[in-house]
C-alpha cells in the first residue's frame, strides 16, 4: 500500500511530496504495519537509503488500538519534531545535535527539493 | 453458569457448579448418552419409576411458596378441579404430591383438615390467566387477580402476600436492568478490530474483555491475542503488553463478561461473580499439592489438597535495606549462594 503525503507546514518538508510505503502484516493490528520512504528524505530518524523509519511506535511501543490513519499521523508529527537522540540518518543527525539547525534545514530543504518536489513526481532520485 | 442467564433467579435450572445434578438423564434412559461416566445428570434405569426420583430443586421462589407448605399445595389440588391453572403449576404440584394423594384414606383427611385454611385470601393462588396477560373469564374469575406490577406490566402481584410481592418486584426490577444492560450493551466497540463485540460472528468471540485497570472496551478475543500474542523483543510487558492499548493503564487480569457495565459497582459485581466462579475451579497448576502455581496466592483457582485441607497461605516480611517491608516469595538457598560467587 502506499500514501503520498505533502511534508507538514513551517518544516523543510513542506514543498515535497513523501511517498510512504505501508505493509500491512496478517496479524494486524497486533502486530504494527511495516512502514518506510519510498522518497529519499534527509531526516535523522529515517535511513536515507533504505526509507526505514526509526520510531517506537511502529516498533515496541505499539498499540492495537492504533490504526494507520494514526500510523500516518505519528510519521508526519516524527517529521515536524525530529529526535537528533536515536538517529537512522548521522549525519542528519549530528548536524542537529551540534546546534546547526540552519544547516539541518538547508540540508533537508535541499534534499526534498531534490526529490520530493513535484517536478519529479515524488519519485526517488537515483543521485 | 457463564453469568449469561436473563431469568437470574427465577430460572428453573440451577445456577451454581457445585449444585449436584439431580434431573435424570434421558439419553442414558435411551440407552446411548455420549457423556459416560462424566455426565451432570443421573444415569437411572427406566426399570424405575419415574416419579421416585428426587426432583429437580425449585429456585423459583413463587412457585416454592406455593407449593412449599403442604396446606396450600392440597388447597391448590382440590381446587384444581374447579378452576384452570397454568400447565405447568399444575404438574409440579403433582409430581409432588403425586403419589401420596392416589390413596383414598389420605385423601379424606386432607379434605377434612384442609377446608377451613382456604378461607385465608392469602393461601388462595392467584389466576395465572391474569398474570400472564388477559384472564378470558373477567370479572367471573373464581380466583383473585392480581395487582399490577409496574416493571413487567403484568397482573402477578398477590395481594395478600405482600412478602411475596417485594421479592417480585425485586427481581423484575433487577432483571430488568439486566435486559437494560444487555441492550446498551449491544452498540459497545472492541477498541481493536473496531466491530460491534455482541454482533461477532460466533457466539464464542461475543464477550467483552474487562480491564482491571480502567474502563476501554474491548472483545475477549482480541485483548488476549494481545496480551498472549508474540510480541516484538524490545517491548515491554508491564508498560505495552499488560498496559490498555488504548490509554497504557496496566490491567494485572481481564474478566470476561457477556455484558458492558455502565458502573464501577456493575463492574465489580461482574469481577467478584467471575472470581468466585473460578475459585470452584481446582487449579492446574498446583495440582493438588502435586505442582507449583506460578501465581502462588494470588491465583483466582483452588488451591486445595487432596484431602480437602485448603493452602495456606504464609507470607515472610522480610526487611529491605530501605527501611520498606518486603514479602518474601519462594527462598532459595541457590539464590544465596549464586550471590556468594559473585562476591568472591
Amino acid at each position: 500500500m502506499e500514501y503520498g503525503r505533502q511534508g507538514p507546514t513551517d518544516t523543510p518538508y513542506q514543498e515535497g511530496v513523501f511517498q510512504l510505503a505501508i505493509n500491512v502484516p496478517e496479524q494486524y493490528p497486533l502486530v504494527p504495519p511495516q512502514v518506510r520512504f519510498i522518497t529519499k528524505i534527509f531526516h535523522p530518524n529515517v535511513h536515507f537509503k533504505t526509507g526505514e523509519i526509526c520510531l517506537d511506535i511502529l516498533k515496541t511501543a505499539w498499540s492495537p488500538a492504533w490504526t494507520l490513519q494514526s500510523v500516518c499521523r505519528a510519521v508526519i508529527a516524527l517529521l515536524a519534531h525530529p529526535e537528533a537522540d536515536s538517529p537512522l540518518n548521522c549525519d542528519a543527525g549530528n548536524l542537529l545535535r551540534s546546534g546547526d539547525n540552519r544547516g539541518f534545514r538547508s540540508m533537508s530543504r535541499m534534499y526534498t527539493r531534490l526529490c520530493a518536489t513535484q517536478s519529479n513526481g515524488g519519485q526517488p532520485n537515483s543521485s | 453458569m457463564h453469568g449469561a442467564c436473563l431469568k437470574g433467579e427465577d430460572c428453573m435450572f440451577s445456577h451454581s457448579w457445585s449444585d449436584q445434578a439431580s434431573q435424570v438423564c434421558t439419553f442414558y434412559q435411551r440407552g446411548l448418552c455420549s457423556y459416560g461416566s462424566r455426565c451432570r445428570y443421573e444415569h437411572v434405569k427406566l426399570s424405575r419409576p419415574v416419579s421416585n426420583n428426587p426432583l429437580p430443586p425449585l429456585p423459583r421462589p413463587s412457585v416454592v411458596a406455593l407449593n412449599s407448605s403442604p396446606d396450600t399445595s392440597r388447597a391448590e389440588e382440590s381446587s384444581s378441579n374447579t378452576h384452570t391453572q397454568s400447565a405447568w403449576q399444575l404438574t409440579e404440584g403433582k409430581a409432588n404430591l403425586g403419589p401420596r394423594f392416589l390413596e383414598e384414606d389420605d385423601e379424606k383427611d386432607v379434605e377434612e383438615i384442609e377446608m377451613p385454611t382456604s378461607n385465608d385470601p392469602s393461601e388462595i393462588p392467584i389466576c395465572a390467566f391474569a398474570a400472564a396477560g388477559i384472564c378470558p373469564q373477567g370479572d367471573n374469575c373464581p380466583q383473585i387477580h392480581g395487582d399490577l406490577c409496574p416493571t413487567c406490566g403484568k397482573h402477578c402481584l398477590h395481594p395478600f402476600r405482600p412478602s411475596e410481592c417485594d421479592n417480585h418486584r425485586q427481581q423484575c426490577e433487577r432483571n430488568h436492568k439486566k435486559l437494560e444492560a444487555l441492550r446498551k450493551s449491544q452498540e459497545i466497540e472492541c477498541s481493536v478490530c473496531l466491530e460491534r463485540v455482541l454482533s461477532k460472528p460466533t457466539v464464542a468471540e461475543r464477550k467483552f474483555g474487562l480491564m482491571s485497570g480502567c474502563d476501554h472496551p474491548f472483545c475477549v478475543g482480541c485483548i488476549r491475542g494481545w496480551r498472549s500474542g508474540s510480541h516484538a523483543p524490545g517491548m515491554d510487558i508491564d508498560t505495552v503488553v499488560r498496559a490498555c492499548p488504548v490509554c497504557r493503564v496496566a490491567s494485572h487480569f481481564i474478566v470476561p463478561s457477556v455484558v458492558w457495565y455502565s458502573s464501577s459497582e456493575e463492574k465489580e459485581d461482574i469481577i467478584n461473580g467471575y472470581k468466585n466462579k473460578l475459585s470452584d475451579i481446582d487449579c492446574k497448576y498446583f495440582d493438588y499439592g502435586n505442582g507449583t502455581c506460578p501465581f502462588g496466592t494470588s491465583c483466582f483457582y483452588k488451591h486445595m489438597f487432596r484431602d480437602g485441607s485448603r493452602e495456606e497461605v504464609k507470607l515472610r516480611h522480610l526487611g529491605a535495606a530501605d527501611g520498606n517491608t518486603v514479602i518474601a516469595k519462594n527462598v532459595r538457598l541457590s539464590d544465596f549462594l549464586d550471590r556468594l560467587d559473585i562476591a568472591r
